[in-house]
């Protein structure tokens, strides 16, 4: 039987792992470390550096050292993400040929599947040298809020890196199945994740004959340790900025030390309750000297810096039990996954969300790997006596006319399944529609991603309506999607395999979709769109009548004209949701219109 | 049913008194099937109850000891019922081939990477999944709480969970398991969820009423033609004849019985009522009248007129208590809101009254009440399992109240789900087909259907006369001419 090893391929950090006579067990590299750096670097001699020597040149080399590269996987080049990560990262990030993202490292340009290849690479040759022969599998985590093309541009990382892949499964997943592995309880459990640069929350049950279902998943693809580091690196430059009226950003070098001094200081403060953080001749200070930077961190104030960001992560909990239809008293056990859950104010902050301790037995940085060789042993393996029920963390649908989002399959369903739905036609004498598969949550069908699209033509010539069309949506087991329409009337049918792809943007999305808009599939409510319209309408008119008396009031503190801004915004959101004819749009900003329209009552109302 | 599988029988426990046990009315019913001979898939056929329903009345009735489920060859039952055993899982069970195989035995030869009783076990699955319920599905009872619904969603889920199966060869059994595991999920996620479980509890009650009327209505029909049996037994007392006419007594002549034969047998007849006859039925409540004896009789002739005379009031009188007897039974069942029950009572008791109007018309009036309750109930079933997207189901549920109400709507869906389920009967779609066009000819979609009906029948030409004839009423009918575009060559 070949063997299959478990990657858990980190923000920050990677670990691999195999189960070895039943036992899974993570395998440590050449230096005798756990985990490995998820870095790699080019030398100015043109070598390649992966993990630990990679961080170690870091500094000296920080424009050609790639860190945190899972941040860009998947992603388009023209997504906040991306833009947030170009302005804040060391090493330079370019436009791709398919709206992609490439990262130039000594003049050359590397995908970033390419980078991540580079470090599933190097976790394979670590099994290989310990298991003393070649492997060629592997079942390799995401985040579980990863979409299908962050998924897809995974997979494509590990072929690069010579690896058959021959399963992705979910982070929070692969903890259960590491923790519930082999001890024949039953019980819910939520699986708490917070690793360097995602945030995951899953619940699952841990059931009789090795089952794990996944009952729901959510979380955050872009919160993370980074960004508590990222938090810790404002204030050490605001504060930097304060005394010498330098802004370290613009150096490279500096903001590469400053990165790591976070990250450390960020580390210490788990388990003491103040750092320093020194880094002498961090810069120049143009009359040839270099300054220093001295500052000390409190527990306290790291905790003040990362609050509203543990706040968030609780949020989704929420969110997430909700979802599951789940009380708090039903989770029988909390796991912590992920190093920033080391941390005291966040081990707390679950702890006082599910009035519950959470479970510390588990590795937060090994059990993810651990779990991946579990499953990757269960699939091959006969004996192995565990099936892993997972569900799909995104909502599966198909765009409609007036630009919705219809969903087909939910959010959280057990895979694999299959889904169908009848639509019909928008427009009269209407003879092809184009079928635009997407993924995501928002009923706005251009804020969620698109997975690939067909079209279905040769329907009969009728009046809208009346020509209905079957769309089947369909996962298997391995997590491929398939989508089938069909002409009731005549039986024509059309269907696509959804591979996903990074290879659309956004613009390229929103023109197709203009383009497209005509021959769409109608399952607007335009009832609902009228009472929205008229109640939005009916609270800009009462609020445009404030606004000259509101500004009078308010114009001499910065706060009001903010606040002047802010519901100026409102009121535009609210026009352009008007325009577009978008009623869930609509109603999502009548919210934030009542409550301007209250505050300049308010405000009116004071003097 | 495969030649060389021995299927095994329920057949009743000796010395049990069934009065002991609560048992509901179905369970009633099929006990009087029960004969160590039928087994269980003859039995859903000879009592026209679902699968399902027979598997679960077994299953309960062999927990209860009131029967075994034995191969039919084996020796009779040992004196003693045995012990209880543990509660087999459903798995288990459906391994016993308790419902007996429904698959060609030739799918078992397919090659795939499956041991014989693994293949067996997901086409015995797979055959069954239209009519099992959510809760036969997953083997447990209506009333299992959340975790134990769990429990068996995860023991079927290890079966059958593509991933058990990863990367190997599952031919044909691959679409099949990934269909069984979909519908287990499907009934998992439906019953774990307080509020689609209501919602399904509704629809199952709905089944089940309407099922359990079903039953009683076969049941009390059962019973009607016991009774008719047993007023035919009475009968068949040699009666005596009108003068001069053929008493009923088959002959073994075939040119009839000879004059002496008649009268020895006249004689036979008076001499046992003179003596030693059988004692009147106790069922007579009339005060016994004299035992006549052969002095009152002035000939045998006389004592033949007597005994006609009392013969037919016996006759009458046990006829008319049979009809009392229903028509109170009716009263009961309509005190209870037992429609369908009253409805059947009466309509018995006008057998045995044909002469009653006024019975008849009571009769007709519930009737009609129970054929709405019935119907209503049928439809809301039908409405719920078209938007399940279960079409046999929904086809079932349909033909029902087109059965009922006999109306062209009703005949038209009841023939739209046929063809749109996966394995309708295509040839009684398009029965309904034709007869929601007869009651309502001018209705195109009635011809729309019976053209579909057709086509997924494989019938071309027919498909194409019944489009052609529809075009005749409705020229311009767009929905026709694709239609008809569409009807292979």
């Amino acid at each position: 039987m070949e063997k299959v090893i478990g990657i858990d391929l980190g923000t920050t950090n990677s670990c691999v792992a195999i189960v070895e006579n039943g036992t899974p067990v993570v395998i440590p590299n050449r230096g005798g470390y756990k985990t490995t750096p998820s870095m790699v670097a080019v030398t100015e001699a043109g070598k390649r550096l992966v993990g630990h020597i990679a961080k170690r040149q870091a500094i000296t080399n920080a424009e050609n050292t790639v860190y945190a590269a899972k941040r860009l996987i998947g992603r388009k080049w023209n997504s906040p993400q991306v833009k947030n990560a170009v302005a804040t990262s060391s090493y330079r990030i370019v436009e791709g040929p398919h709206n992609d993202v490439r990262i130039v490292l000594r003049d050359k340009e590397f995908s970033v599947p390419e980078i991540s290849a580079m470090v599933l690479q190097e976790m394979k040759v670590i099994a290989e040298d310990y298991l003393g022969e070649s492997v060629s599998k592997a079942v390799v985590t995401v985040p579980a809020y990863f979409n299908d093309n962050q998924r897809q541009a995974t997979k494509d990382a590990g072929e690069i890196a010579g690896l058959d892949v021959i399963r992705i499964i979910n982070e929070p997943t692969a903890a259960a199945l590491s923790y519930g592995f082999g001890r024949n309880i039953e019980k819910t459990v939520a699986v708490y994740d917070f690793g360097g640069g995602t945030f995951d929350i899953s619940i699952l049950e841990i059931g009789a004959h090795g089952v794990f279902k996944v009952i729901a998943t959510a979380g955050d693809t872009f919160l993370g340790g980074e960004d508590i580091d990222a938090r810790i690196i404002d204030w050490l430059v605001s504060g930097f900025k304060e005394e010498h009226n330098i802004d370290l950003r613009q150096d490279r070098m500096a903001l590469q030390r400053l990165k790591d001094a976070a990250e450390k200081a960020k580390c210490e403060l788990s388990s003491v309750r103040e750092t320093e953080v020194n880094l002498p001749f961090i810069i120049s200070s143009g009359r040839n000297e270099a300054l220093h930077l001295q500052r000390t961190l409190t527990r306290q104030t790291l905790e003040e810096l990362s609050d509203d960001l543990i706040e968030r992560t609780v949020d989704i909990c929420k969110q997430t039990l909700e979802d599951a239809k789940l009380g708090k008293d039903e989770i029988e056990e909390i796991v912590l996954v992920g190093g920033m859950t080391r941390m005291p104010k966040i081990q707390a902050a679950v702890q006082a969300f599910f009035e519950k301790e959470p479970n510390k037995g588990v590795h937060p940085d090994e059990v993810v790997a651990l779990g991946a060789a579990i499953q990757g042993a269960a699939l091959v393996d006969d004996k192995q006596e565990m099936v892993l029920l997972d569900v799909t963390p995104h909502a599966l649908g198909i765009m409609t006319f007036g630009s919705y989002f219809e969903e087909l399959i939910p959010q959280n369903t057990t895979v694999p399944t299959h889904r169908t739905k009848i639509f019909t036609t928008s427009r009269d004498n209407q003879t092809a529609v184009k079928i635009l598969v997407m993924q995501g949550e928002s009923q706005r069908a251009e804020e969620n991603e698109l997975l690939g699209e067909f079209i279905l033509t040769g329907l009969r010539r009728a009046p809208k309506g009346q020509v209905e069309i079957e769309v089947t949506f369909e996962i298997n087991a391995d997590g491929i999607v398939s989508v089938r329409a069909k002409d009731l009337e005549t039986g024509l049918e059309q269907s696509i395999q959804v591979t996903a792809t990074s290879g659309l943007t956004r613009d390229e999305i929103k023109n197709m979709m203009d383009n497209a808009k005509d021959d769409l599939l109608d399952r607007r409510t335009s009832e609902e769109f009228e009472a929205a319209k008229q109640e939005a309408e009916k609270l800009i008119t009462e609020i445009e009548k404030l606004f000259p008396q509101v500004q009078q009031i308010v114009a001499s503190s910065d706060f009001g004209r903010d606040a002047i801004e802010k519901a100026r915004a409102i009121v535009e959101k609210a026009r352009t949701a008007i325009e577009r004819k978008d009623a869930a749009a609509v109603k999502e900003q009548i919210e934030g219109l009542t409550r301007t329209h209250r505050m300049f009552k308010g405000v009116v109302a004071k003097t | 049913m495969i030649v060389g599988m021995a299927e095994k029988v329920p057949r009743l426990l000796p010395g049990v008194d069934i009065r002991k046990f609560k048992l509901d009315p179905m369970d009633g019913f099929l006990l009087t099937r029960i004969n160590g001979k039928l087994d269980p898939r003859a039995l859903s056929l000879e009592t026209g109850l679902p699968d399902f329903s027979v598997a679960r009345a077994l299953e309960k009735l062999e927990k209860l000891g009131v029967i075994e489920i034995v191969d039919p060859n084996a020796p009779p039952p040992a004196p003693p019922p045995p012990p209880p055993g543990e509660r087999k899982s459903t798995v288990a069970k459906f391994e016993d081939g308790l419902l007996g195989a429904r698959y060609d035995p030739a799918e078992l030869l397919e090659d795939a990477d499956l041991t014989a009783e693994q293949k067996k076990r997901v086409l015995d699955f797979y055959y069954r999944l239209d009519d099992l319920d959510h809760y036969t599905l997953l083997g447990i009872g209506q009333e299992t709480d959340k975790k134990g619904i769990k429990r068996a969603y995860f023991e079927l889920a290890a079966i059958f969970h593509p991933d058990r199966y990863f990367k190997k060869n599952l031919g044909s059994f691959k679409p099949k398991m990934e269909a069984l595991f979909n519908r287990i999920t499907e009934a998992h996620d439906t019953l774990v969820d307080a509020e689609k479980r209501a919602e399904y509890d509704a629809y199952i009650a709905e089944v089940a009423t309407t099922r359990g009327m079903e039953a009683m209505l076969e049941r009390a029909m059962a019973e009607s033609a016991a009774a008719a049996a047993a007023q035919q037994a009475q009968q068949s007392i040699p009666p005596p004849p009108p003068s001069g006419g053929r008493i009923s007594v088959p002959s073994a002549h075939d040119s009839g019985p000879s004059e002496s034969e008649m009268r020895s047998r006249r004689e036979a007849l008076a001499r046992r009522l003179r003596g030693g006859g059988p004692p009147p039925p106790n069922r007579v409540s009339k005060p016994p009248e004299p035992q006549p004896s052969h002095l009152k009789f002035g000939s045998t002739q006389d004592a033949m007129d007597a005994l006609k005379r009392r013969y037919e009031d016996r006759i009458e009188h046990a006829t008319q208590q049979h009809a009392m007897r229903y028509v109170a039974s009716a009263e009961e069942a309509l005190a209870k809101n037992d429609l369908v029950a009253a409805a059947t009572s009466l309509s018995i008791a006008t057998k045995f009254a044909p002469d009653d109007a006024a019975l008849a018309m009571r009769a007709q009036e519930v009737k009609n009440m129970a054929d709405k309750t019935l119907s209503e109930s049928y439809l809301k079933q039908a409405q719920y399992e078209e938007r399940q997207g279960h079409w046999f189901e929904a086809a079932r549920s349909w033909q029902k109240v087109a059965k009922i109400k006999n109306d062209a709507i009703s005949h038209e869906r009841a023939a739209n789900a046929i063809w749109r389920a996966a394995d309708g009967d295509l040839r009684e779609g398009a029965e309904h087909a034709k007869r929601a066009i007869t009651l309502a000819p001018d209705v195109i979609e009635n011809h729309m259907t019976l053209v579909e009906v057709y086509i997924k029948a494989g019938l071309n030409s027919s498909a194409r006369r019944a489009c052609e004839a529809a075009v005749q009423l409705d020229p311009k009918h767009v929905g026709l001419q694709t239609i008809l575009k569409r009807i292979p060559k």
